[in-house]
């Protein structure tokens, strides 16, 4: 029996998006006894994703989400929910998993059974694949974090740049504690693992470059926020965002917010 | 009762205690204030392996308070004797043995009317001369035997001293040094005989490559020698820098530990040096090296069975078994020689007394 569900969630499919696809898969294609794949995405997308050929190997189930909300958390909680593994772990459809993340996260899983998530060290690169920097590795560095190489709640509140994307979370623990809250915008990932720490979850950073995570993609997600007129967010509202996840986490499900404009 | 007669005396004492190993074997040692050295290490294992053959080794120190190793060795080497210079009690008798470490040269001008049987112990060839008077070799004062730990140092000694006796007794790496079961962390062991070096190649390392300043330096000073072992196994690499190293008991620490080295070659090549780690001749590439080395390792790369074979066979040689066999067979021989020539003399006397 596979172990870990790898949640992989689609929001569109153009030409592109097939190839970035194809690549994103192929880069867990050699993790087939280990893993499978979940992909989660709009029914509307159902003809194109069955004619994209992916992998002979994975074990592949394709979840579609036949409500209007097809954005980027709500499709991962659809996953999570269907998720009968014991860990699960997030793969956007523009990066891809390192040659090392299975046997690293297998390393650490075995050796430190009390920890519930682990995160990879992420190499963030641009569309031209340059590396830029890298993410999680900062609780390694001495005197960072009370324990050398955890991540904790207290760190949390100082610092928002973790990457949960490739990470291997623990499903019961966030089926316990809320999944994310899709009304967040731009700090939803943050407000997961504030809620998670605040909880008792204990989080480390593997120290392994095992996942690949292109930044600023033209029409993804952070790019749109950043670029397009329509969802581009001003500094006003991001520093409300970051607030909003600091006060949300408390609470186990979502609320009414809004930003409201000054 | 007539000189002939006494010396008679004195020899036929000197050699009921050598069949009795009751000769005592001493081993000068300065006090490093609680400080791990493995020079000192060394010296104590020596002495240890001889006491557990029912010698009678016994530490020699100069002043009457000394730390002693308890504090970084641990309650291993409790056995041994500790004597003092200054207590005035210490009698060097023909039949006994002082090996004197290379720091302690200046005392050999005191020792040249001791009949004992005198050995250098040379484990820094660099300080061979440091305190010895100009221009003077060891046999002036009647010392011609030497222990050292490696060819080139053996080497090196007999082009200055072609008239001594030279034995190699190498350090071993003892077995607290294994691989760790856990999960290797991003640590750096570092190990630079000068502390201004330390500071450079840390500040190097993290300005020429910045997206790794979350890597941790573990300064490999101050620490038990368990402590010490135990750091070491856990790290992803280790740095070695030391010219003026003779032995090179780190990297091999390191080896054993299945911790690759990044390290500068010392002006005196170890016995053991061949494509075990990574090494270069040229202090200026450490850092290349080792954040090269460090970027593979965040992005998987393992040590092949290849580098840890080349790493287990440069640390085979120096085992505890093998070096205990060495020491005891040199003293044993050093001993019985002696033992040999009390006789002749014993024998010779009695002749003349005829």
């Amino acid at each position: 029996m596979k172990k870990i569900t790898i949640i992989l969630p689609i929001h569109k499919l153009e030409d592109d998006d097939q190839m970035m696809l194809k690549n994103a898969v192929y880069s867990i294609n050699d993790f087939h006894n280990d893993v499978k794949l979940m992909i989660v995405c709009p029914e509307s997308l159902n003809t194109k994703i069955e004619s994209v050929k992916l992998s002979n190997k994975l074990e592949t189930k394709i979840l579609y989400n036949k409500t209007h909300k097809t954005d980027f958390a709500s499709q991962i909680n659809m996953g999570i929910k269907d998720c009968d593994t014991e860990w699960f772990s997030i793969l956007e459809i523009d990066d891809e998993y390192k040659p090392i993340w299975l046997s690293s996260m297998n390393e650490y899983m075995n050796r430190f059974t009390d920890v519930n998530i682990f995160l990879p060290i992420v190499k963030d690169v641009n569309v031209e694949g340059k590396f830029l920097n890298f993410a999680n590795e900062s609780v390694w560095a001495y005197g960072f974090s009370k324990k050398q190489g955890y991540l904790d709640n207290e760190i949390l509140l100082e610092f928002q740049n973790y990457q949960t994307s490739g990470g291997l979370f623990k499903t019961e623990v966030v089926k316990e504690n809320g999944l994310f809250k899709d009304n967040i915008k731009l700090t939803f990932t943050y407000e997961f693992l504030l809620r998670l720490t605040l909880n008792g979850a204990i989080i480390m950073t593997v120290p392994r470059s095992g996942y690949q995570h292109v930044q600023f993609r033209e029409n993804s997600l952070f790019w749109q926020y950043k670029h397009d007129e329509k969802e581009v967010l001003s500094e006003d509202e991001v520093k409300f965002w970051v607030d909003t996840a600091k006060k949300e986490y408390f609470f186990k499900n979502k609320r009414d917010i809004k930003y409201v404009k000054e | 009762m007539d000189n002939k007669q006494a010396n008679i005396e004195l020899f036929e004492s000197a050699i009921d205690r050598l069949e009795k190993k009751e000769s005592v074997i001493y081993f000068l040692v300065y006090d490093t204030k609680g400080n791990a050295r493995a020079a000192i290490k060394h010296i104590y294992d020596m002495a240890l392996a001889l006491k557990e053959k029912g010698y009678n080794a016994q530490i020699l120190v100069e002043e009457k308070k000394y730390d002693g190793v308890k504090s970084w060795l641990g309650d291993i080497y409790d056995s041994l004797p500790i004597v003092s210079i200054k207590d005035g009690k210490t009698l060097i008798n023909i039949d006994d043995i002082i090996v004197v470490p290379e720091q302690y040269s200046n005392i050999l001008p005191q020792l040249s009317n001791i009949k004992s049987i005198k050995i250098m112990l040379v484990q820094q060839k660099e300080y061979m001369f440091e305190t010895l008077a100009i221009g003077s070799r060891w046999s002036d004062f009647g010392c011609t035997k030497c222990i050292t730990t490696t060819d080139a140092a053996k080497e090196y000694i007999l082009d200055y001293f072609p008239e001594s006796t030279v034995y190699l007794i190498p350090p071993y790496i003892g077995n607290n040094f294994v691989p760790t079961e856990d999960p290797i962390k991003p640590f750096i062991a570092i190990s630079c005989r000068d502390r201004v070096q330390h500071r450079k190649i840390i500040s190097e390392f993290y300005i020429k490559f910045p997206q790794l300043r979350w890597i941790t330096f573990r300064d490999m000073v101050q620490m038990s020698y368990m402590e010490f072992s135990d750091v070491l196994k856990e790290c992803m690499v280790s740095i070695w820098i030391d010219d003026e190293s003779t032995f090179g008991t780190f990297p091999l620490e390191s080896m054993k530990c299945d911790v690759p080295v990044v390290g500068k070659i010392p002006d005196t090549e170890p016995d053991w040096l061949s494509e075990n780690g990574l090494w270069t001749y040229n202090g200026n590439k450490i850092v290349e090296l080792l954040g090269a080395y460090v970027l593979a390792w965040v992005d998987g790369v393992i040590l092949t069975d290849e580098v840890k074979e080349k790493m287990k066979s440069a640390v085979l040689p120096y085992n505890k078994e093998y070096h205990n066999e060495r020491t005891l067979s040199i003293f044993e021989s050093l001993l019985s020689q002696r033992n040999e020539t009390i006789k002749n003399s014993l024998e010779k006397l009695k002749t003349e007394i005829k």
